[in-house]
């Protein structure tokens, strides 16, 4: 419990910060919505007339901008998404090598604890923490949609949506929080972001043309594709399970890699 | 039971070994020093003991709880002083005091002002904003809070002046009514105030296990002097150990009475002379070389 509270201290400031950016860049995006629906007509026409892979790449081809949850889902949802997988990947991937790059896991270690309770204590405050954060922006998005919305909207896609961001959050945070268990003594910061941003361009590429759609199943973004979740108003479950293995993967590999770890500071 | 017992406790860091088949026993309710040079494995032996690293091979127990399958249960009867200090900066020396007694439930826990009164810490001061001494008085007084059964403490003394020392030292004694302490360090002197026996590490084996008592009678001294450039022979004297001549030049060690030295030394052509205290690890080889004589 101790360490629990300390991490949900430590990092609350943080969470504040990453989501009311990301929210208030929210409120800015949907405030165009309202000029941009009275002007549907001659969007569409603008659209259109984009090449045809740049409208594959965003999946417009499919969605309009002129729907709200369409262009919610084009503009918002793709930048809650990377950005909230960045902050999920930070958060986890130095979690627990934060104490050994600054070396106070030799406090804690010298404590009566064991190290699968630092372990579970440390993936709660994960946890929780990207609930928090998803939790926020999906009210603040809510509201927001509200107050500018110009038909009604379904709200089963928006709760979709909302959910795959955290799934897919979540997902980060696991492969994050294995990186920091496997992490000697520095944090492994750098190869967390490539993984986020190589992965969502893995994601673009696969939507391109057909021979790269195997691509797909290496981008997380894909699994929670917004398109996928406006036209068939649900999300796949293999994606689910996909997901779902990860997670469960990267937490084992987490704890046994934990378990037997040298800290010679 | 044993307050610390290993067997052929190795351990190797990738190819470099740390120890190697260190073999100890510590009694219970002794003081108990452990010395060597830097990089001897002091450090080495004290974290595999907390299994912060797992040995390579063999084994250990602490207060008869195996150090591998037992490590929660023993920390919690422990007290540790690490020999650098780490703590979370952004704490003041009060929570990191109450951050650490969190973590023994049910064990009653000491004032934590009490203590840092008796060190002179402002226990409101923040962790980084502390000077090298100050973090170590935390660090010993986190390893009291919890009233341990056993107390390791690694090169303690360093950062804090003769005063806290002193002051450390009457805490330690006292201590030592119901707990058992081992201290590791590098300077003889220090060992010797406190403890009832020391065990000598060097390049991560151990070399002797020794009372201090017998340590003390042979009092050493390292020895260079400098003959007039015509005279040929040297001193000659019961006690003198590992002469080494060369040229007009003389060194030895010399662990007999000082007063036939002096004598010796007044009727000899001696143009210079230097009396040193040896160094520890000087100390043991020679004091192992005369053993073995």
């Amino acid at each position: 419990m101790n360490i629990l509270q300390r991490e949900l201290r430590v990092n609350r400031n943080n969470l504040l910060v990453w989501a009311l950016i990301l929210a208030g860049l929210g409120i800015l995006v949907m405030a165009f919505f309202p000029s941009l629906a009275r002007q549907a007509a001659t969007l569409e026409k603008v659209l259109s007339g984009l090449p045809q892979g740049v409208l594959l790449a965003f999946g417009l081809e499919k969605i309009s901008m002129a729907d709200i949850m369409g262009f919610y889902a084009t503009k918002q949802y793709t930048t809650i998404t990377v950005f909230g997988s960045i902050y999920a990947i930070l958060l986890s991937s130095s979690m627990l090598s934060k104490e050994t790059s600054e070396k106070t896991i030799e406090f804690l270690l010298s404590r009566p604890i064991k190290r699968w309770e630092i372990v579970t204590a440390k993936l709660l405050a994960i946890i929780i923490l990207v609930l928090i954060f998803n939790l926020l922006i999906t009210c603040i998005m809510y509201v927001t949609l509200l107050s500018v919305k110009t038909q009604n909207f379904s709200m089963r896609i928006f709760l979709l949506l909302s959910l795959g961001a955290l799934l897919l959050h979540l997902t980060f945070a696991s492969v994050g929080y294995l990186l920091s268990a496997l992490a000697r003594n520095r944090p492994l910061t750098s190869l967390a972001l490539a993984l986020v941003l190589v992965t969502y361009f893995l994601g673009i590429a696969s939507a391109l043309t057909p021979k790269l759609g195997f691509l797909k199943y290496f981008s997380p973004f894909k699994y929670v594709d917004a398109v996928d979740i406006l036209t068939h108003a649900t999300i796949a479950t293999d994606y689910m399970i996909l997901m779902a293995l990860i997670n469960l993967a990267a937490i084992i590999l987490t704890y046994i890699i934990y378990r037997r770890k040298d800290f010679a500071i | 039971m044993k307050a610390i017992e290993t067997h052929n406790l190795t351990k190797y860091y990738g190819r470099q070994p740390g120890i190697i088949d260190l073999n100890l026993e510590v009694e219970e309710g002794s003081i108990f020093g452990f010395i060597g040079p830097n990089g001897a494995g002091k450090s080495t032996t004290i974290r595999t003991l907390l299994n912060l690293i797992f040995p390579t091979r063999g084994g250990a127990s602490v207060l008869g709880l195996d150090i591998i399958k037992q490590s929660r249960d023993i920390r919690g009867l422990i007290g540790y002083v690490p020999s650098e200090i780490n703590y979370y900066g952004d704490m003041t020396v009060n929570n990191l005091l109450s951050y650490s007694a969190s973590f023994y439930p049910g064990r009653s826990t000491r004032q934590i002002s009490q203590l840092a009164e008796r060190f002179d810490l402002e226990a409101g001061k923040r962790i980084d904003q502390l000077s090298f001494g100050n973090k170590r008085k935390v660090a010993i007084i986190q390893a009291l809070l919890h009233h341990p059964q056993l107390l390791i403490l690694d090169e303690p003394t360093s950062g804090l002046d003769p005063l806290m020392q002193n002051i450390f030292f009457e805490l330690l004694r006292e201590e030592n009514q119901r707990a058992t302490i081992v201290f590791s360090s590098h300077a003889l002197d220090e060992v010797q105030k406190l403890c009832q026996q020391v065990a000598i590490i060097k390049q991560g084996r151990l070399i002797a296990v020794e009372s201090v008592d017998k340590l003390r009678r042979t009092s050493f001294k390292k020895i260079s002097l400098e003959y007039e450039s015509d005279h040929t022979s040297s001193i000659e004297l019961p006690g003198i150990l590992n002469s080494q001549r060369v040229d007009s030049h003389h060194n030895f060690m010399f662990s007999g009475e000082s007063k036939c030295l002096l004598q010796a030394l007044a009727q000899a052509p001696v143009t210079n002379v230097l009396i040193e205290e040896p160094s520890l690890e000087e100390i043991f080889l020679h004091y192992y070389k005369s053993e073995d004589q």
